[in-house]
């Protein structure tokens, strides 16, 4: 369901899944919680994902919180529906967004 | 009436293999009747005895054996006849194993017996480890088939459980149902200057969605929406807590102090990842005036009276996500005719279902009066199993 694509200068995890919703939140959670633990910095791609509802928003919240209160996430290449609830959401409040990974990449690195 | 017989009590024997079997034997030849009930008993099985087919049958009917071993000719019936009387007597509930002895075991013989019922042969005369053989797979048969019939009596009590278990859990669901069906407004609830409508339909029969509308001093009333994440009971016992929470803090007509104070709570509650997201504000009757605090509850959407609408955008976080989050109100002006419409994603994805936007319907039909644009919206949502609770709140100010 998850792939790291990189470890450094920053940890870029890819979520393979096309739907993020109930049933798959919290494996996904799980996993996301873990690769955060001891880390202050991630990215999730999330340009293959087509769907995500609410449970899985609190998912990220989750790895949010899991980054430490220096943590930064950033969200990276959301499709137009998964932007639409993340935009709905006011998520970037507490969180970056990034139209692609590159973008979040070279945010990080600046 | 056979020498042998025994006066055995009723059976009701629990286990074959402890108590031996009970077998009725039909012979009426004597001498072989002696033998064979002297093996029967050295195999462990008491022993009931008929000298004839009729006879047989009385006694099968009278002692209900485990077991009958019979001779093919017999006098008044033949063990063919018996045999078919015993199964027809027995129905497919209960069994019996029934031996054959026959001194011409061709093949349509084998078949005539098998069709008749009977489970095995014995080639007369019949030797001593043959019969045995023969007990042993009847001893095997009926114990598998007293397990199976113990173990469809446990199925089918454990059946009756759940159907009862079940039905409980319906009539604990209606129940529900109704005592949230009793937390949303009375309809007509408004002020002097201000008319709602609303729409409200649970997924499940009880759902994560709520919506509420309480009048206030000077023409004002306080009105909220909400979603928590989910739906089902879980979801409804934490929409029926909101809903207390909202109803109580409604007085201070204060929306940016309510909706912080219920998000604190949601993220501080232990072991749990609820969250919601929602709408509350207050809108004045006489000015026209909407004060709202939107948490990443779907944009409400205003529809003026000439019919354009608008979008309201400004919003935080759901509710429940980080106890630090901040919620700032914005303000709405409703001029004479315009609407404020507030509803949930689940009625989005219904609408989306028919290819229709909420807010072009709600433009479309600007004319009609609220109770008829409900319903109209009602009426253009996908039907069938719908897996989000749907909900539309709509507040009108008045044109005169």
């Amino acid at each position: 369901m998850i792939q790291v694509e990189q470890e450094e200068p920053v940890c870029v995890v890819v979520i393979e899944s096309p739907r993020l919703d109930a049933a798959r939140t919290p494996e996904l959670r799980s996993a996301l919680v873990s690769i955060a633990g001891g880390r202050s910095q991630l990215i999730i791609d999330l340009s293959q994902v087509d769907f995500i509802d609410s449970t899985a928003l609190g998912g990220f919240i989750s790895v949010l919180k899991a980054l430490g209160s220096d943590g930064e996430l950033a969200l990276a290449g959301a499709r137009p529906p998964v932007r639409r609830l993340l935009e709905l959401t006011r998520l970037e409040q507490v969180m970056r967004l990034h139209p692609t990974l590159d973008e979040a990449k070279a945010a990080f690195d600046t | 009436v056979g020498d042998g017989q025994n006066p055995l009590p009723v059976p009701d024997h629990p286990d074959v293999s402890a108590v031996g079997l009970r077998a009725l034997l039909v012979e009426d030849d004597e001498d072989q009747r002696m033998i064979l009930e002297l093996l029967l008993r050295q195999l462990g099985c008491e022993v009931i005895i008929a000298a004839d087919g009729r006879e047989g049958l009385e006694l099968f009917s009278q002692h209900r054996p485990d077991l009958v071993v019979t001779d093919w000719q017999l006098p008044y019936c033949s063990g063919v006849e018996l045999t078919q009387a015993i199964r027809s007597q027995l129905g497919r509930q209960d069994y019996c194993y029934i031996i054959l002895m026959t001194a011409r075991p061709d093949i349509s013989a084998i078949t005539e017996g098998l069709q008749g019922g009977a489970d095995s042969f014995l080639t007369k005369p019949v030797q001593e480890l043959e019969l045995s053989l023969g007990i042993e797979a009847a001893r095997r048969i009926l114990k598998l088939r007293r397990h199976l019939r113990r173990r469809n009596e446990r199925l089918r009590r454990a059946h009756e459980e759940i159907r009862s278990a079940i039905r409980q859990l319906r009539s604990d669901l209606d129940a529900a149902a109704m005592a949230q069906a009793e937390l949303l407004p009375a309809r007509g609830t408004g002020v002097p200057g201000l008319s709602c409508e609303w729409l409200f339909d649970p997924a499940a029969q009880v759902g994560g969605d709520m919506l509420g509308l309480v009048p206030l001093a000077n023409d004002r009333m306080f009105f909220f929406q909400f979603d928590v994440t989910g739906h089902g009971v879980r979801a409804a016992l934490l929409a029926s807590s909101l809903h207390a929470d909202l109803h109580r803090a409604a007085e201070s007509a204060d929306p940016e102090v309510i909706v912080a104070d219920i998000n604190r709570r949601l993220a501080e509650r232990p072991s749990d990842e609820s969250s919601a997201t929602m709408v509350c504000g207050v809108a004045d009757g006489l000015s026209g005036r909407v004060r709202l605090v939107r948490a990443g509850h779907p944009y409400p959407i205003v529809i003026r009276a000439d019919g354009t609408v608008e979008e309201v955008q400004e919003g935080g976080l759901p509710l429940g996500y980080l106890s630090r989050s901040w919620y700032q109100s914005c303000e709405v002006q409703l001029g004479r005719g315009d609407r404020l419409a507030i509803h949930s994603d689940g009625l989005d994805e219904q609408l989306w279902g028919e290819g229709l936007q909420l807010a072009d319907m709600l433009s479309s039909l600007s004319a009609r009066p609220l109770p008829a644009l409900v319903a109209a919206v009602d009426e253009a949502r996908t039907m069938g199993e719908a897996d989000d609770d749907a909900t539309l709140m709509l507040i009108e100010r008045l044109a005169g």
